[in-house]
């Protein structure tokens, strides 16, 4: 179980995120919801250690508030960020290595699952990491998120700049992975595709956080042209 | 041209190759221009007098020690000197167009050296277990001595070596990425401190092992040997294309043998003339050297 | 151990005077952005001219000087010519081996030089007091330039190249012009040198004095004109200090070095609030006269819209790699219309801007002013025809004044007429009026909150009296009620005949403020019309709350109005 508590970030005289807390269960996907510049991305980034905030990020209770990005990872924050960040001169089989561990049987088994989860990447092993389609860029990194073994998979808006039918394959990767008991934080601005995969829900506006509790129990009626329009 | 000449240019080019590789390297991936490279060989260069004369070390051993100790000293400039002025200037957003790692290195360069005279003042040194390396090979009408087959397999090896690694191994992997985007990778589980640290100590053990050949080459151990060596490295990786380890072999061969032409013709300082000369020109015609991309833009320019 | 007593003699003060000579010279260069190390070449060059000239032809010493900064010059010109192409390291890669073929040259052509001996029994006529007159001078000419507009946009240019093309600046006259002084000054520091030590030889200008003058810059920093004195203090007096320990002093400088730049990264003279900035605003800040008037803030330039210029852009396409970003995109915008572009993030909004300011070449398609194609002309040029734009991340120039920020843009944002019918300083001072950040001229843009730097950045744009005004995400990062003050600004400068395009996330904000708006979705434009049909328009919500709706074709009436220039 992942928590934050309290969490705030500031840059220069923004602030991005105020106070912002969240509980990211076992075995369920939790997503965060909100219009463009309310500040999610920058709350995993620091989640990942990426950015540095204040307040307390805890991982099955250990406090890695204050750990290198390197350590959370390999305590199993796994991060697909926003954009994606492949690496261009690593070919797509390197990408998925990287941060996997050094066990080869590991790394088979778990190669084996990210080529059946997204069997496209099959062919495109051995090709550079800019050669690649956005789409196929996007499978990328979440596999090699995957790769890493994580207790926690953080998606930052995997549906951003793909094409609808691009959209579709994705959300169901993701329905798959979390249906093996994986546990998801999902940030999107595609509210709807992210509350039919999602158990939990928050939004995020102006940097302030706000549960929605469980997807199952929002209103039928409930209106996200609020949130955006 | 006597084939005498060509021998020599191989054996020029092959200590130029070895010196100007590891400098390539740490600028490739970390767009650190090391101003530090020459003082980082010379002090290989003492170590490895330090094994020789006062060790008695075998040169095979000696090569170790001194590829250890320039290893060590380049690593110490990464992690004590270069790494606390990244972060100080980031936290001041000073910006890339910053050319304060750059004066760093180069007062590196001057510490290590000032220390080193210090401690040996402004003798000359030579190697003494260099038996091993003293026996000529004849090819043909050609004399090969053992210490150029040294300096050229040395060369030919370790920079292949080299370009193995990075494009090959796990490790290489993780110099490619962090040289790419030390976030990301730091996201996924690679530490970033650890492989600059690790690629500044290979870049420095190259050089180290270059300190001592050239020793041994020259005879003449002195505080002033990397000098003009960093001057020549200089030329070698940017018409190679700064980060471009292929475009840096070629140059390596093709400065040497410009220079060894030259050299049989004209006195030293029309060598340098033509030397430099032809830089001023290579860069004017193709900016990005002879294979480069745009390591070199990318890496100093903002955005 | 320490050796006070060598910084007594007079000896010490003419080493200090040639070394704060030699690092304004580097200065010069440096603070424009210009990565040059040529400043010991050109000093070669001054000291061999007075060497050669007063000993062989005994010219007398001032007419020898002279020639000597001529000569530097005119060689500074062309090596800025040549290397202006080049960027960073490149170039400092190749203004060294300048400095090494100069060193080579003079050691090999003996029969003027007199090779690697040199030229002995030069004239001594540079003592003190000329040094001393000589360096307060170029001091003087450095800091007269940073004040010009010429030398202000030399330093926006080494803090954000981008931005500062965007309001007009010709980035490679403004560095050579750096070059040029950078070489005259340096060709007088060489013939100082000359006039002061009787001989002069190759060795003098070596690798280690081209470390020392780069040292002495980095040292003192080169963000103030304080910086080179400060710095060739350091490296002539610690030296001396040790000088009893002479292989220590060298090791010594190092060091200090390295803990000046661990500590002070911007170097010594940031310690002090004196540069080119204070002076700027001692002497030129803004008027004020009307903080309080009635003339408030309808100041604004009377606007030389002339009818209906229209910028327009036609089936404009641009892809990244296998990204599509944008894709045959259609709009127009009218004077004084306020024309809103809308999409989920991706959509390719940005480079919508980035197309039609000339920062990005098109692939496809064309953008026009008034009839006439500007997709051609770079983006220095395409602002000169009357466009102005802010960026997605504010990029002001954070060292400068607010004030300095916007007078820079009054400066060399606009043309020759629009200057001559109204000063920088009142268009500058009108543009911050009219966005209500007046108050804040004096306070360094860095420190400002946000919301203020946004509007700063506005008033920059519009200190270059545009026809036609690009805003990327200005909204970005304000609290509700300040989007919708700077909604106002946008009403009312649109109201004074300016075309304004807007691209934000804040979708509301933008529904309440635009005329007409434009949605942008994979990089195609997915629906264009008044807010209200936006509104209601199902694609729209799609592309934004989701769902999985395959992108259409823009209705075609939307292409048709868009053709025609439809207005509100």
């Amino acid at each position: 179980m992942l928590s934050i508590e309290g969490l705030s970030i500031a840059y220069g005289g923004i602030r991005a995120v105020r106070e912002a807390t969240l509980t990211v269960e076992d075995a369920a996907v939790t997503c965060l919801i909100g219009r463009n510049g309310s500040g999610k991305s920058s709350l995993v980034m620091a989640v990942a250690g990426l950015v540095s905030a204040s307040g307390s990020t805890r991982l099955d209770g250990i406090d890695i508030s204050r750990k290198s990005p390197a350590s959370r990872a390999r305590l199993g924050i796994s991060l697909v960020p926003e954009s994606r960040r492949i690496f261009g001169s690593l070919t797509a089989r390197e990408n998925l290595l990287l941060g996997a561990p050094r066990d080869a049987r590991v790394v088979a088994t778990r190669l084996a699952s990210v080529l059946d989860l997204f069997p496209a990447l099959a062919d495109l092993l051995d090709r550079g990491g800019h050669e690649i389609s956005g789409g196929q860029q996007q499978m990328l990194a979440i596999g090699r998120a995957l790769m890493c073994g994580p207790r926690v998979l953080i998606l930052d808006e995997p549906s951003l700049g793909l094409a609808p039918i691009v959209v579709i394959e994705v959300f169901r990767a993701i329905a798959r992975i979390a249906a093996a008991g994986q546990s998801v934080l999902l940030i999107e601005q595609n509210a709807k595709a992210a509350l039919d995969v999602a158990t939990y829900a928050y939004a995020m506006s102006l940097g302030k956080v706000e549960s929605l509790g469980a997807t199952a129990d929002l209103p039928s009626d409930f209106e996200l042209r609020d949130l955006y329009l | 041209m006597s084939i005498d000449l060509i021998k020599n240019a191989i054996v020029l080019g092959s200590v130029y190759l070895l010196f100007a590789t590891g400098f390539t390297l740490v600028f490739g991936s970390f767009k650190v221009m090391n101003l530090a490279h020459g003082a980082i060989m010379t002090l290989g260069a003492f170590v490895g007098i330090y094994a020789d004369n006062v060790l008695g070390f075998p040169i095979g051993f000696t090569l170790v020690v001194a590829a250890i100790g320039a290893g060590a000293g380049n690593a110490f400039l990464d992690a004590v000197i270069l790494r606390p002025i990244a972060r100080q200037s980031a936290s001041t957003h000073a910006g890339a167009e910053d050319l304060n790692p750059i004066v760093a290195t180069l007062s590196f360069g001057t510490i290590v050296l000032g220390l080193l005279v210090q401690t040996v003042k402004a003798v000359d040194f030579t190697y003494k277990q260099t038996d091993a390396l003293a026996k000529p090979f004849a090819f043909g009408g050609l004399t090969v001595s053992s210490l150029d087959l040294a300096i050229v397999v040395c060369a030919i090896v370790m920079t292949g070596l080299l370009s193995l690694i990075i494009a090959k191994t796990r490790a290489g992997m993780a110099v490619r990425a962090v040289a790419e985007d030390r976030a990301m990778a730091s996201a996924l589980g690679v530490r970033p401190n650890v492989v600059s640290a690790a690629t500044f100590f290979v870049s420095g053990a190259m050089a180290g092992v270059c300190g001592v050949l050239v020793g041994i080459l020259y005879s003449n151990v002195n505080v002033t040997i990397g000098d003009h060596l960093l001057l020549f490295g200089f030329v070698i990786v940017t018409v190679g294309g700064l980060g471009s380890l292929t475009g840096t072999a070629i140059a390596a061969y093709l400065v040497a043998l410009v220079q060894t032409i030259a050299n049989a013709y004209f006195q030293a300082a029309a060598v340098d003339l033509i030397v430099f000369g032809t830089l001023l020109l290579t860069l004017l015609i193709r900016p990005n050297g002879i294979l480069g991309k745009n390591a070199l833009s990318a890496g100093i320019a903002r955005r | 151990m320490i050796n006070f007593a060598a910084l007594g003699g007079a000896g010490f003060l003419e080493a200090l005077l040639i070394a704060v000579l030699a690092a304004l010279s580097q200065y010069v260069v440096l603070r424009a952005g210009v990565f040059s190390l040529g400043t010991v070449g050109f000093m070669a060059i001054g000291a061999y001219t007075v060497a050669v000239l007063t000993v062989k032809y005994h010219v007398a010493p001032p007419l020898a000087v002279l020639c000597g900064i001529l000569l530097a010059t005119i060689v500074g010109v062309a090596l800025g010519a040549l290397v202006g192409k080049l960027r960073g390291a490149y170039q400092g890669i190749a203004t060294l081996s300048f400095v090494l073929v100069v060193e080579r040259i003079i050691a090999l052509w003996e029969s003027v030089t007199g090779g690697p001996f040199g030229i002995t029994s030069i004239p001594l006529f540079a003592r003190y007091g000329l040094l001393l007159a000589t360096a307060a001078g170029a001091l003087i000419i450095v800091i007269a330039l940073e004040l010009t507009p010429t030398g202000r946009k030399q330093s926006a240019v080494r803090i954000d190249e981008l931005a500062a093309a965007s309001f007009g600046t010709n980035v490679a006259w403004v560095n050579l012009v750096a070059m040029s002084v950078s070489a005259a000054i340096g060709g007088l520091a060489g013939a100082m040198m000359a006039g002061n030590q009787f001989a002069v030889d190759p060795t003098a200008f070596s690798f280690g004095l081209i470390i020392a003058t780069l040292a002495a810059v980095i040292i003192g920093g080169y963000r103030s004109f304080l910086g080179p004195l400060f710095g060739a203090f350091v490296v002539v007096a610690l030296p001396l200090l040790f000088s009893r320990h002479q292989i220590l002093a060298s090791t010594i400088v190092a060091i200090v070095t390295i803990l000046i730049l661990g500590f002070a990264p911007r170097g010594l003279a940031a310690l002090t609030r004196l540069d080119g900035e204070f002076l700027l605003r001692l002497f030129k800040g803004p008027l004020r006269e009307n903080r309080a008037g009635s003339s408030g803030p309808s100041l604004l330039m009377p606007v030389s819209n002339d009818g209906g210029r229209v910028l327009a852009a036609f089936e404009i396409a641009r892809a990244y790699g296998a990204v599509r970003a944008v894709d045959g995109v259609s709009l127009t915008i009218e004077s004084g219309q306020i024309v809103g572009l809308i999409g989920p993030n991706g959509a390719g909004k940005t480079s919508v801007i980035n197309l039609l300011a000339g920062v990005v070449r098109l692939d496809d398609g064309r953008v026009t002013v008034g009839g006439q194609r500007i997709d051609t002309l770079p983006a220095y040029l395409v602002q000169r025809q009357g466009i102005a734009r802010t960026f997605q991340a504010c990029r002001l120039f954070h060292e400068h004044s607010a004030w300095s920020n916007v007078l820079l843009a009054a400066t060399s944002g606009r043309s020759r007429s629009q200057r001559r019918e109204r000063p920088d300083r009142a268009c500058a001072q009108a543009a911050m009026a009219f966005t209500g950040c007046l108050d804040l001229a004096d306070r360094r843009a860095g420190d400002l909150p946000y919301a203020f730097q946004r509007r700063i950045e506005i008033a920059r744009a519009l200190a270059c009296e545009p026809r036609f005004l690009l805003l990327d995400e200005p909204a970005a990062g304000m609290t509700q009620s300040e989007a919708t003050d700077l909604g106002d600004v946008l009403r009312r400068t649109a109201a004074q005949g300016v075309g304004v395009l807007v691209v934000d996330h804040n979708v509301p904000w933008i529904l309440s403020l635009c005329d007409i708006v434009n949605v942008q979705h994979m990089g195609k434009i997915i629906a264009c019309g008044p807010p209200a049909a936006i509104r209601g328009d199902p694609q729209v919500i799609s592309a934004y709350i989701g769902g999985y709706v395959e992108a259409h074709e823009p209705s075609s009436e939307c292409g048709n109005a868009n053709e025609a220039g439809v207005g509100a």
